[in-house]
């Protein structure tokens, strides 16, 4: 017997949601099909030794697979009860958190800019692994069942936590989540939603998420550093986009990266895997040089903020000036 | 960040949401559930209209895509819908929201939420789903909820299932899943008897139990869960882990008890560990049962490395044994964590013994060859009866390396000597002893395997996909590489466990033996 909606497509495929992924979470398996495990793309292994996974040559085609052809949370992104512009909004607040809990230092003191000293890597490497974590678990959870708006800002901050004790060696103190949350949830509240979290999730944490394609993505691609900090930027702006949850990370890093690479008129890289065909990319590139045009918009403007610092070379200012620019238009 | 809920309530103003009231949510579901577009009747929510490129890229695949199973929903919106709509909103179904309020082991049932909008039944379209009766059987119930083949049913569940259950050919939300799930007993901890106090450290105490579901004995690992932190990063990550990893050589976890004050993971209890094993042995065990139970480490960890997972924790007591000699990894607590810290939770320092020399030198790489040394420190161990690097601190582990191994020079580790740390030690220089010495029990390609795993590069280790084929396993046969991942070894007739040669019977009582009986599984 066919569910409603299921049968409106009788042709669509459904969704293959077993006791084990969370219900609504799919591969896309044409993908899976093009990466079989013993043909990943040549370079692959070069790209690994980059990374510093050199040692990882029996399975690097395992490994490359599993990076790229994993879970997107599908269809109901979000309840009906959060907006697209809600959800932007608790994401922006976390990059904030994100980025003052990575300072480790002055977490209470709100104009002390301790962004300033913390050294780039930090927004590249494993750190950003954990932001990306927190909006996915965000995600997920909001896509599992109802949340309280009123709740929202503590969910997201509860993800953030969640997040920090899958990714990182020191942990936040909850204290300091709570005072960045400005005295809107207490401790025993946000260990409260961490339990929820847990439940709701049943404990299905992890996620390679978008970084690690990007990474290997412009590893193999042969990417500049600049190509690569200008893809950082655009898929961390994917992450206020509701609609780009809706994307494996794969995809999304692809996106990234080939947007990047057309903004700068494809200086500074090699030839780019081709994964995905331009028509697959084509929905998430708009979306991202959107978010990068709106530049610092009220209530979505810490990635903008962030990426503008000098450690991050004006990343945000360049991507704005050079999408004013007249294109040359998509191959 | 004041600025926050002023934000929030603006992005409010223009959507009328939160004024919603349940009765008209519950319309709207019935609307979805009637109506052909799924985003039409509710567009002036907000929700993005994205259906349709999605059905798109659904459609891209649909050449490619395999038929799901049967308990899957077709799609989330329907599936949960369905099964939700055709299982009415009585007695029973309070019931259980009522145990988990009190287990607090369902989130969504936390006191303050309230109810969600998918439990706000319509009342139309109930009946006629729950006319199709099929006489459930068990094992329908156990193929559906994916339990064990020898679970015990309460009884009266069955019945009550046969009167409130959407029918068994329809796919089953998560959500009730997990419904039926905790009626039947999984999540609480009244499902589980304590029978014994195996080990305890500062965060973690380990009990033999028994579940009444299935009889069976389980391992109940109990950490308390401090004020401050809440649930530790070790179990978030294990648990997490475990959830991906379905292996015949890996622990099974088999439930998870979250309450405030405790999370209990409940796993598969083994008899012993591979320390015990050893031990009870007289360390003296058949040459045949150590490539056994090799083969079987490999097994675990190949599987775990094809999905980037390290273990970073491989020791004797992390490898539990039962009594058909299967052997499966546990204790992932220090898996795909960043590094590897020398102290855990408990401040137990972790052993040295199996840990290589790179890491010892302070290499942070997160690569899958970091476990390939303990195997081969493993391996040894069950061949000679004793420790290869017992070593006491890192200086003395790196000692007791280089003194059989030889001290690393600038051709058989060339970054070695571009390692300060290396350089501080100022060891003495070694000559590379021959193993065989040391292990006389192991054949020459025991002895070969082993040099492969014992290399100081840690990329020139052999990998435990490749160590499988390795021509010191050919006396198993050759099906023993086509098994399944889930099926165990000795399924084949040939893989059979042999007795050791110094086996007794250990029908001891547990005093003094018992108290170390499963540290591993402590933080």
């Amino acid at each position: 017997m066919l569910s409603p909606a299921a049968s409106l497509h009788p042709e669509s495929p459904s969704t293959p949601a077993s006791d084990g992924v969370p219900a609504g979470t799919s591969v896309s398996p044409g993908l899976s099909d093009r990466l079989p495990r013993s043909c990943a793309p040549p370079g692959l292994e070069e790209a690994l030794s980059a990374l510093g996974l050199q040692g990882e040559r029996e399975y690097a085609g395992d490994i490359f697979a599993e990076v790229l052809v994993c879970r997107a949370l599908l269809r109901r992104a979000l309840p009906r009860t959060v907006t697209p512009k809600m959800r932007a909004l608790v994401v922006d607040w976390l990059v904030q958190v994100h980025v003052r809990t990575r300072g480790g230092v002055g977490l209470g003191l709100r104009r002390s800019l301790v962004v300033t000293r913390a050294p780039l890597q930090e927004y590249l490497g494993l750190a950003g692994d954990t932001l990306y974590l927190a909006v996915h678990l965000l995600d997920s959870y909001l896509r599992a069942g109802r949340v309280r708006l009123h709740r929202l800002q503590l969910l997201g901050v509860a993800c953030l936590f969640v997040a920090c004790k899958m990714e990182e060696c020191v942990l936040p103190e909850p204290a300091s989540l709570c005072l960045l949350g400005a005295g809107s949830f207490s401790q025993a509240e946000l260990l409260r939603a961490e339990r929820r979290i847990l439940s709701r999730l049943d404990f299905r944490l992890y996620h390679p998420g978008p970084l690690l394609c990007l990474g290997l993505l412009a590893a193999v691609a042969r990417s500049s550093p600049q190509v690569m900090l200008l893809a950082t930027y655009f898929l961390e702006l994917s992450l206020l986009e509701a609609e780009a949850a809706r994307w494996e990370p794969g995809r999304r890093a692809a996106a990234a990266l080939s947007l990047a690479h057309r903004v700068l008129n494809g200086a500074g890289s090699g030839p780019e895997p081709a994964l995905y065909s331009p028509a697959e990319l084509s929905p998430l590139e708009p979306c991202m040089a959107r978010a990068a045009l709106r530049g610092p918009a009220p209530g979505r403007a810490a990635i903008f903020l962030k990426y503008a610092r000098p450690q991050c070379q004006g990343t945000s200012l360049t991507a704005a000036r050079l999408l004013r620019r007249p294109q040359p238009g998509p191959p | 960040m004041k600025k926050f809920k002023r934000r929030l309530s603006l992005t409010l103003r223009g959507s009328q949401t939160i004024d919603e009231s349940l009765s008209e949510l519950a319309e709207q579901m019935t609307i979805e559930e009637n109506s052909s577009k799924d985003n039409e009747p509710i567009v002036k929510n907000g929700r993005p209209p994205t259906s349709h490129s999605m059905h798109s890229f659904l459609h891209q695949y649909t050449g490619s895509f395999k038929k799901p199973p049967l308990r899957r929903p077709h799609s989330v919106i329907g599936g949960s819908l369905g099964s939700f709509m055709a299982m009415p909103r009585n007695g029973s179904r309070l019931d259980i929201v009522h145990e988990n309020l009190k287990m607090g082991s369902d989130g969504e049932s936390d006191q303050a939420s309230g109810t969600s909008s998918d439990e706000v039944q319509s009342p139309t379209g109930v009946c006629l789903r729950n006319r199709i009766h099929r006489r459930i059987s068990m094992e329908d119930l156990n193929k559906r909820l994916s339990l064990p083949a020898d679970i015990r049913i309460p009884d009266g569940y069955l019945e009550k299932l046969q009167i409130n259950s959407p029918p068994f050919d329809q796919p089953m939300s998560r959500r009730s899943r997990r419904a039926s799930l905790s009626e039947i007993g999984f999540g609480k901890m009244e499902t589980y008897i304590k029978l014994e106090k195996l080990g305890e450290g500062t965060y973690a105490t380990v009990y033999k139990g028994r579940s009444k579901l299935t009889e069976n004995l389980v391992a109940l690992k109990e950490i308390r869960l401090e004020h401050e932190e809440g649930a530790p990063c070790t179990a978030i990550r294990e648990v997490s882990l475990l959830k991906d990893l379905k292996h015949a050589n890996i622990v099974t976890l088999h439930d998870i008890v979250h309450t405030d004050k405790s999370l209990t993971l409940v796993f598969e209890y083994l008899d012993k560990d591979l320390k015990q094993y050893m031990d009870d042995c007289g360390n003296i065990m058949s040459m045949h049962n150590v490539k056994l139970f090799l083969y079987q480490i490999l097994r675990g960890l190949a599987y775990c490395h094809r999905r980037k997972v390290l273990h970073r924790d491989l020791k004797p007591q992390n490898l539990l044994i039962n009594e058909k000699g299967e052997l499966k990894l546990a204790d992932f607590g220090l898996a795909r964590a960043k590094s590897v810290p020398t102290k855990t939770y408990s401040n137990e320092v972790v052993t040295l013994w199996y840990r290589p020399p790179d890491v010892l030198l302070g290499s942070s790489e997160y690569s899958t060859q970091i476990d390939m040394w303990g195997v081969g420190c493993i391996f040894f161990e069950m061949a000679s009866g004793r420790p290869l690097f017992p070593g006491s601190t890192v200086e003395d582990e790196l000692h007791l390396i280089f003194r059989l191994l030889g001290t690393p020079s600038q051709e058989t580790w060339p970054s070695v000597s571009s390692n300060d740390e290396f350089k501080n030690y100022n060891f003495p220089k070694y000559k590379p002893q021959p193993l065989i010495n040391h292990a006389p029990r192991l054949d020459s390609e025991g002895i070969e395997l082993i040099t492969k795993f014992l290399q100081y590069e840690s990329k020139k280790r052999v990998s435990a996909e490749e160590a499988m084929k390795h021509v010191y396993f050919r006396s198993l046969g050759p099906r023993i590489h086509a098994l399944p991942e889930s099926v165990s070894i000795f399924s084949l007739k040939e893989i059979q466990l042999q007795k050791d040669p110094g086996f007794r019977n250990s029908s001891y009582p547990e005093t003094g033996h018992g108290k170390n009986r499963r540290q591993s599984m402590l933080f």
